[in-house]
């Protein structure tokens, strides 16, 4: 009897593991993110090729989908986007396909503009082959409609648009999307062609850009204040992370940043969340840095500064013994504390005012905890009280 | 409620060792014993730890974190083998997980292990442990 060899089924891991054999520097690869800053310190000057990434792309997303056609050459297709610059006169709008505009974006975008950081707003063109506006071309504006705005606010004589030829797409591609040859119909065309576009772009298929990135660019740009958290983190060998997938991965980026916030009575910042972050790399060295223990003791530090106690360093060794030896890990801890605050709640055991975020239950909780140890230490008092 | 944390190696002899968690031992092991029979093999764990749920779940996710590119394909019945070590490599590095994360989780003396079904009672009595 022979036996049939086995057909080794496609592996995710595998392919990504194959895929990276050829780089020196491995990177994280995964279905929300590949790294692109780890995957660019194996090319010359860290600029790669579009085509390596789109060939990591490819590993990740498996032979699920044959995502290789072609070829497709966009600029001999009369239907594809083309790019021109028009003036304001033949600049318009049809509001069945773009938002209501809102003046205080506009003020928003014109307060941050840079001639060099325009996007090119998308537009469908069409002329007018009968009736009083025979004759006319005309730009109506699908996407970037507050960009246009703000660029005549800033005097602009021309405005580059990235449009759709509505004249130039065939009347049989028309007819078979359910449309005639008159202008009304090949206007309604045009409308729902911008109308079916924007709700792509603007819907359906936008990426809004992550904390985590926006705080990366940041860095990468030299953001002061992104710089100066970015120097804490060095300072306690953190390292900002997408994932919390290392010892002192930091994750939660907004957060951080409203506790670097969190001033003294001098406007200085970042001095609490500092110490909070050395509290945790301290006493959890092995671990990813857990929101609801350097969140909570930023604002602990922060309060006890504003209301004159004194936290000094035992306190720090005090309160990590009690909570380790309580529940150990940093998560662990955070889980507990909120646990115990939910079974107080519903014993109907909680005094005080009750917390309306897991910063000020996590807080609270561990106020309450240290006192109910028997800390040494004067701590602010707890908004409410429960068990521990 | 307690769980535990454990590692076993390949019983077929490779250098590969399989980690996993579970409320229920004498269930999981006797999983395992399904794939063969006890006169080759006796399924058991040669090296457990035990602990809230709690921390034995995020002692799992630190520990796949770590191996990950140990751990080489995904998918059912892949993803907890660690390729080319053995339970006691493993062993030494989970200890420093444990370590370095604090896990209030405790390692199972050794005269206990391999664990396997028959000796799951004195474990239990010894650890007062309920599962």
């Amino acid at each position: 009897m022979t036996t049939r060899p086995l057909q080794k089924a496609w592996n995710k891991k595998q392919a990504i593991k194959s895929f990276l054999d050829k780089f020196k520097i491995v990177f994280e690869m995964k279905d929300d993110a590949i790294d692109l800053r780890e995957m660019a310190k194996n090319y010359p000057n860290e600029i790669i090729p579009l085509e390596e990434i789109y060939s990591a792309v490819k590993t990740v997303i498996g032979p699920k989908y044959d995502i290789d056609q072609g070829p497709y050459d966009p600029e001999n297709d009369p239907s594809s986007p083309k790019f021109t610059y028009i003036t304001w006169e033949q600049s318009y709008l049809w509001s069945i396909f773009q938002r209501d505009v809102a003046p205080n974006h506009v003020e928003k975008i014109y307060r941050d503009f840079d001639h060099s950081a325009v996007i090119v707003p998308c537009a469908v063109k069409i002329t007018f082959k009968e009736g009083k506006l025979k004759g006319k071309t005309i730009y109506c504006i699908w996407d970037g409609h507050h960009t246009m705005q703000t660029m005549r606010a800033k005097g602009y004589v021309k405005f580059p648009v990235w449009y759709i030829d509505a004249d130039a797409i065939p009347l049989r591609q028309i007819e078979e999307e359910g449309f005639g040859s008159s202008d009304e119909e090949r206007i309604k065309y045009a409308a729902y062609l911008a109308g079916k576009n924007s709700r792509r772009i603007n819907g359906k298929n936008k990426r809004q850009m992550a904390p985590y990135d926006d705080f990366m660019i940041g860095i990468d740009t030299r953001d002061p204040q992104y710089t100066a958290m970015s120097n804490i983190l060095n300072k306690h060998n953190c390292v900002p992370k997408r994932h919390a997938t290392c010892a002192g991965a930091f994750t939660q980026i907004k957060s951080g940043i409203e506790c670097y916030d969190l001033a003294d009575m001098y406007g200085n910042k970042g001095m609490y969340w500092d110490r909070a972050i050395m509290f945790h790399r301290t006493n959890w060295p092995g671990a990813p840095l857990t929101l609801e223990i350097f969140r909570p003791l930023s604002y602990l530090y922060h309060r006890a500064n504003i209301e004159g106690f004194t936290l000094d360093a035992n306190f720090d060794k005090e309160l990590a013994a009690m909570l380790i030896n309580k529940w150990g890990d940093a998560e662990s801890i955070q889980e507990s504390i909120k646990d115990s605050y939910w079974k107080a709640l519903s014993a109907g055991t909680v005094k005080g005012t009750i917390p309306d975020h897991d910063k000020e239950r996590v807080l609270n909780g561990i106020i309450n905890f240290y006192v109910q140890s028997g800390g040494k230490t004067l701590l602010p008092t707890p908004t409410c009280q429960w068990k521990v | 409620m307690n769980k535990l944390f454990y590692i076993f190696n390949d019983p077929l002899g490779a250098k590969d060792a399989k980690i996993g968690i579970t409320g229920h031992p004498a269930v999981r092991l006797g999983v395992y014993q399904n794939s063969y029979s006890r006169n080759s093999h006796v399924a058991c764990f040669n090296v457990v730890y035990f602990g809230p749920a709690k921390a034995i779940a995020s002692l799992e996710k630190a520990v796949k974190q770590q191996f990950d590119w140990d751990i080489e394909r995904d998918g059912r019945g892949a993803s907890e083998w660690i390729a080319g070590q053995s339970a006691d490599e493993i062993e030494l590095k989970i200890d420093a997980i444990i370590d370095g994360y604090k896990f209030k989780i405790e390692k199972v003396d050794s005269k206990y292990l391999p664990l396997t079904v028959d000796g799951l009672e004195d474990f239990f009595k010894c650890y007062s442990l309920a599962l």
